[in-house]
């Protein structure tokens, strides 16, 4: 299973995402983002540090995701990705799309 | 009595051993008829796609005829496929292929190869699971060959499993066997099919669930390079339940006899 925990500080909204993106977890991670976005975020940082794998749904609906948030004028970050993670967001395109970051750290401070 | 059935077995042993010896002869021969042929054949295959390429850029034929380059260029494409399929073929078939061992990280390959399909995956709308072992750790094999192992059997997997359905991804290993797996929701095997699965140029009653050209070489190879390692292959699959395919190879290659059943 993984755990899914967001908190808002002002515009920022940061998702952390930990253990292992499966089937079994597509449902829960896309009504979390859809919950975001129904929310009014507008810039969000996912934290991806605990996650060890993500599938092919999860990083399709992240791309559907920073679609919807482009078009409102929001922005997407990804910080502190695992190697099998930054393989599949470079291999789809989506590092093109959004901004990486090493750490949540260094993207709080860029976007904070 | 038993004399004479002794001689009678020790004649038609004879007869075996002959006859076993001449059809490795002939497949021998076949097989370098094909190394040959296709390895000529890709020469000016290759410089036939480069024209109908140039064609196919805007501006380079009237509209009415475009189609007909595209339809040039599929065709292309899968006659490239296939030959390239049968000289990969022919050139294991050998005794002694030649495997250029290395020591890699056999993490780093699962993880490039699973990466590699998600475009595809994602375009096909069909969902890449993986459950990988992070202690996979490192391996002496053919690092291009292993990887076209992989490449095999999910591209198999994901030409199969129609939109909705689900890829899943498997890697383990002990201190002598890597094992690596790819099970799908596709449309399963007959007993007919699976028996026959592995032979060169078998396609299986099931159509592809994408319109993907099949050469039926892709599973053939993936056993000749799996037993050139001291390893093996396998499947497990019935009809609408999906298939489960996999292999497995010694740490080191050629440590192992290949005999040894699948663990999962």
């Amino acid at each position: 299973m993984i755990s899914l925990k967001d908190r808002s500080t002002g515009n920022l909204t940061l998702l952390e995402v930990s253990g292992s993106l499966q089937s079994r977890d597509n449902r829960l991670f896309a009504a979390k983002l859809e919950q975001m976005q129904a929310g009014g975020a507008q810039k969000v940082i996912v934290s991806t540090s605990g996650l060890e794998y993500i599938n092919s749904q999860a990083i399709a609906d992240l791309m559907v995701f920073y679609h919807r948030l482009h078009e409102s004028g929001g922005e997407l970050a990804l910080a502190g990705l695992q190697p099998i993670v930054d393989k599949v967001v470079r291999a789809v395109g989506l590092g093109e799309l959004v901004t990486i970051f090493a750490t949540v750290e260094e993207a709080q401070e860029a976007w904070g | 009595m038993v004399d004479d059935c002794d001689v009678e077995i020790a004649r038609l042993e004879e007869e075996i051993r002959l006859l076993r010896r001449h059809l490795d002869e002939l497949g021998t021969s076949s097989d370098k008829f094909l190394a040959v042929a296709t390895h000529d054949l890709r020469v000016p295959l290759s410089s036939l796609k480069l024209i109908a390429e140039m064609l196919a850029q805007p501006g380079r034929v009237s509209l009415d005829t475009r189609p007909l380059i595209d339809t040039m260029l599929r065709n292309l494409e899968t006659m490239e496929t296939l030959v390239t399929g049968v000289l990969n073929a022919s050139r294991l078939s050998h005794p002694g292929t030649r495997l250029n061992l290395e020591e890699f990280d056999l993490n780093q390959l699962v993880e490039d190869t699973v990466a590699g399909v998600f475009p595809q995956a994602i375009e096909r709308e069909v969902t890449v699971d993986a459950h990988l072992s992070p202690e996979l750790g490192r391996v002496c094999a053919d690092r291009g060959r292993v990887g076209q192992m992989m490449n095999n059997l999910l591209g198999n997997a994901l030409k199969f499993t129609p939109a909705g359905g689900t890829v899943v991804v498997a890697s383990d290993g002990d201190d002598d066997w890597v094992e690596f797996s790819v099970g799908d929701t596709g449309p399963g095997l007959t007993p007919e099919d699976r028996e026959r699965i592995f032979t060169s140029f078998f396609r299986g009653s099931a159509e592809a669930a994408h319109g993907d050209p099949c050469t039926g070489l892709g599973l053939y190879i993936t056993k000749r390079i799996a037993e050139a390692h001291g390893g093996s292959v396998g499947v497990e699959s019935n009809p609408d339940e999906g298939s489960l395919f996999f292999f497995r190879i010694p740490r080191r290659a050629g440590a192992g006899s290949g005999t040894g059943s699948y663990r999962r």
